[in-house]
């Protein structure tokens, strides 16, 4: 499998992405966001069509859309506070449904059938470097933001009596998740990229006891998932997204179970 | 310098007042226990006082700021309502949420030193809960959080501490033994804004209660 350029340039992404997602999903999680995701994707879609009809490269019509889309739903959060889930249910639901209208106008849609289920073993050099650089800026990101992102994620007023800066600090991580997930909803696919962002902390939550240990665990599993998922794509003739998810999802049954037989639960 | 001072203040939620002509000073050193009945303005008063919110007509002001331009947060302390109780959720250790008090003196580059854990094992062993630093959030009970929650206040060693209802979720014991050691904790030390239900509990500290009442502060006594 390693012998084949094309598999060697899916494993880099797919270790760069499954690094960089789960620091995204770590905020997302904790702050009862975990859809989205989810959201996002749906937008991506949207933006995919648009480029279509417009006669615009794909991936910049997904870029701009998921940017409006994470704006607009944090805009709307703070309208209010207390209904995120329905910010988020809100631009799901106009996402999926601009992808649908506009789906019809577009003659080709090759590009959307790329966005909704990925093509991570059809990377170009090119979309390599991309990721590459993605996922550089995520965790460069991360590194700055890391503490203020938890107090955020502990209460926002506390978060700003101690000096964060949360409205900037917030703009900043809306703006960073709208373009990772339009980058890695065309190389895993818009219907894995969610799965991608949570499933990994799910088990995080499950095994470990401190913040740190959570992220750590978050991104150990996401490698351990992503890297898998290619190997079982390769050996059993799979489609690499779902073959990624599934060994997720296995990892964290398995999390859960282990807590049930140890006695712990969370 | 009072180090907040609020003269004539209102403020309407969507039409509706709720705080009409309250005035109000916390003196340096000051234990102020705020009291009032539920929807009384308590949390928003706390909320005006931490500029995250507009006040329609009077004056507040932070240490002798503008709460919504005050920059200083290193001098202040503050725990939310129900923070606590939402940290029993949390995948955090006990000393991990302490350190989040020190982002004001740490900035987005800095580092937990040797100097910043020892202001956290300080500020621990100032609340009685030093033993519990590598213990998860969740393994806590509800007295033994707000105690967390006060020495994340307490890390930065500010001069003013703001508590909303931090007894809330307690019984009478867990509330009395709270109170006793924010009251000792503000000797010569900190002034502090108590939000409270107990009143009992608030009239066995030193300090003073001022009672929120129609939209403004009824009377301030000494307890």
């Amino acid at each position: 499998m390693l012998e084949y350029q094309f598999m060697q340039r899916a494993l880099l992404a797919g270790a760069a992405l499954a690094v960089a997602l789960p620091l995204i999903g770590v905020t997302l999680v904790l702050r009862r966001t975990s859809m989205t995701g989810d959201a996002l994707a749906h937008c991506s879609l949207a933006g995919v069509a648009g480029g279509l009809v417009a006669g615009i490269d794909p991936v910049v019509g997904a870029l701009v859309a998921c940017i409006i889309a994470s704006l607009s739903m944090e805009g709307m959060r703070r309208r209010m506070p207390r209904s995120a889930d329905l910010t988020i249910a809100v631009v799901s639901a106009v996402g999926a449904g601009l992808a649908g209208v506009l789906s019809s106008f577009a003659g080709n849609t090759r590009s959307l059938d790329d966005y909704l289920f990925g093509s991570i073993v059809a990377v170009s050099a090119d979309e390599l470097r991309s990721v590459l650089v993605l996922s550089c800026g995520v965790v460069a990101f991360w590194v700055i933001a890391r503490r203020a992102l938890f107090s955020i994620s502990v209460d926002e007023s506390m978060a700003r009596a101690s000096g964060v800066r949360v409205a900037a600090v917030e703009v900043a991580f809306a703006l960073v998740t709208g373009v990772v997930i339009s980058i890695s909803a065309r190389i895993i696919g818009s219907l894995v990229v969610s799965s991608m962002l949570v499933i990994p902390v799910a088990v995080g939550l499950q095994v470990a006891k401190s913040y740190r240990a959570t992220i750590a665990t978050a991104v150990v599993t996401s490698l351990v998932s992503t890297m898998g998922g290619l190997g079982a794509s390769w050996y059993l003739a799979l489609r690499p997204g779902g073959a990624i998810v599934l060994l997720g999802a296995l990892l964290l049954c398995a999390c859960m179970v282990g807590g049930v037989i140890s006695g712990r639960t969370r | 310098m009072p180090l907040i001072s609020i003269h004539d203040l209102r403020f309407s939620y969507e039409g509706a007042s709720v705080l009409d002509g309250c005035s109000l000073e916390v003196g340096e050193g000051e234990l102020c226990m705020l009291v009032g009945d539920n929807g009384a303005g308590k949390s928003t008063l706390v909320r005006l006082v931490l500029g995250e919110l507009a006040p329609t007509g009077g004056s507040v002001l932070l240490m002798g700021e503008d709460p919504r331009r005050f920059r200083v947060w290193e001098n202040l302390g503050y725990v939310s309502q129900g923070a606590a109780v939402r940290l029993a959720t949390f995948p955090a250790l006990v000393e991990e949420v302490v350190e989040t008090g020190l982002h004001a003196a740490l900035g987005p580059f800095g580092r937990m030193g040797g100097p910043q854990r020892a202001l956290v094992a300080s500020a621990l062993s100032r609340c009685g809960v030093d033993s519990l630093a590598r213990r998860p959030m969740s393994c806590l009970s509800g007295g033994q959080r707000q105690r967390v929650m006060l020495a994340r206040a307490l890390v930065g060693s500010p001069r003013l501490l703001v508590l909303d209802e931090p007894t809330a979720s307690l019984d009478y014991e867990s509330s009395a033994a709270f109170f006793k050691l924010v009251s000792h904790l503000c000797e010569g030390r900190a002034a502090a804004l108590v939000v409270t239900h107990d009143l009992d509990n608030a009239r066995a500290c030193a300090g003073t209660i001022a009672l929120l009442s129609q939209g403004r502060i009824e009377k301030k006594v000494e307890s």
